[in-house]
């Protein structure tokens, strides 16, 4: 099951342009249901932007799961615990017919479409904020064509953000 | 006061119209009650792209039969369109007039830049968007960038299980003013 998602505007970005998000509410709400969802996956895959987001606020590599960074001109893993791969689309349909548990998705932009584009995510969940933030990086690209899902959660939370999740319909 | 509401059908991925601008990926829920809009607005505002397909459609017996209709537009003469009120000035004298004036609240039809042209003069007071969990690819943004940043406060949220839509009301907090 690979899941894609995250924190987002109602304008449907993910960070400001700088890749700021002093603008997002976390809670105990978020912390409960972000520790859920952590336990249902083995495997973590992101682009490299993201990475390095993560490793600027001090990430090199999320603990307990398996890290794959997909990335076209990174040569060498600048974490041990990271397993580089070239093309993300040929990593997830591999991973996706060996045994274990969920795949998330992590960060915005050109892996996740190109998995969305290849009808290899699953799940799609989204914690809407009560913010327009007008501009940013957004977390859905453009498309060739539509997507249709079936809404199987959503939760409002106590701090006015809104959390949908979305399984594929076939 | 009366209050302007843009109050639109969004997919997952931010569009208010499909690449043709479409509407048909918009799904109709048995339990989204349309008459009921003809009672909490009696007026819609809308921009030129929007008024252009739209015509003919406040016909009687449809929700919109007796909404005022607001064309924001700085090429359309108002003599050539004798049904509809053209705003060629989009101001916030103009709008604070319109909100003072008795009345139900203001519908703010679309598209996504008259949203954010009243979001940018701070004269937006309700967001109401319906999730449509489809991802379109493309189309006519909710909100097309670069737009003004503002905080919301979410007032109320229903969620509509037969089409899976997610309907979600804010408020906009004031702007300060410039």
């Amino acid at each position: 099951m690979v899941t894609y998602g995250a924190a987002c505007s109602l304008d449907l970005f993910i960070a400001r342009e700088d890749h700021a998000v002093d603008w997002l509410i976390w809670s105990d709400e978020v912390a409960a249901l972000t520790a859920g969802f952590w336990k249902t996956i083995d495997t973590v895959v992101m682009g490299r932007k993201t990475y390095e987001v993560a490793v600027r606020s001090g990430t090199t590599a999320y603990p307990d799961v398996v890290n794959y960074l997909c990335s076209r001109t990174m040569t060498t893993a600048p974490d041990p615990r990271v397993t580089l791969a070239e093309d993300g689309v040929e990593l997830v349909r591999r991973l996706k017919e060996e045994p274990g548990t969920g795949i998330c998705v992590m960060g915005g932009g050109e892996l996740a479409q190109s998995l969305l584009e290849a009808g290899l995510i699953d799940r799609v969940g989204m914690n809407l904020h009560p913010i327009l933030l007008g501009s940013g990086i957004p977390l859905f690209r453009r498309l060739s064509g539509g997507l249709r899902w079936d809404l199987i959660e959503s939760r409002t939370l106590k701090t006015g953000c809104v959390y949908l999740l979305y399984h594929r319909r076939p | 006061m009366r209050r302007i509401c843009y109050s639109v059908a969004m997919s997952l991925d931010g569009y208010i119209a499909g690449p043709q601008g479409e509407y048909d990926w918009i799904p109709m829920d048995p339990d989204v009650d349309f008459a009921q809009l003809g009672s909490r607005f009696d007026t819609l505002l809308m921009g030129r792209g929007t008024y252009q397909p739209f015509a003919g459609q406040n016909a009687a017996g449809s929700p919109f039969a007796d909404m005022a209709i607001l064309v924001v537009s700085t090429t359309l003469r108002q003599a050539d369109h004798p049904g509809v009120t053209i705003i060629n000035d989009l101001n916030t004298a103009v709008l604070d007039q319109l909100r003072a004036k008795p009345g139900k609240d203001i519908w703010l039809f679309g598209g996504g830049a008259l949203f954010r042209s009243l979001l940018d003069l701070g004269r937006v007071d309700v967001v109401e968007v319906a999730v449509v969990p489809v991802l379109l690819g493309g189309g006519v943004p909710f909100l097309p960038a670069p737009a003004r940043r503002t905080t919301l406060s979410l007032t109320s949220n229903r969620l509509y299980s037969k089409s899976g839509m997610m309907m979600l009301e804010y408020t906009a907090r004031p702007a300060v003013e410039r």
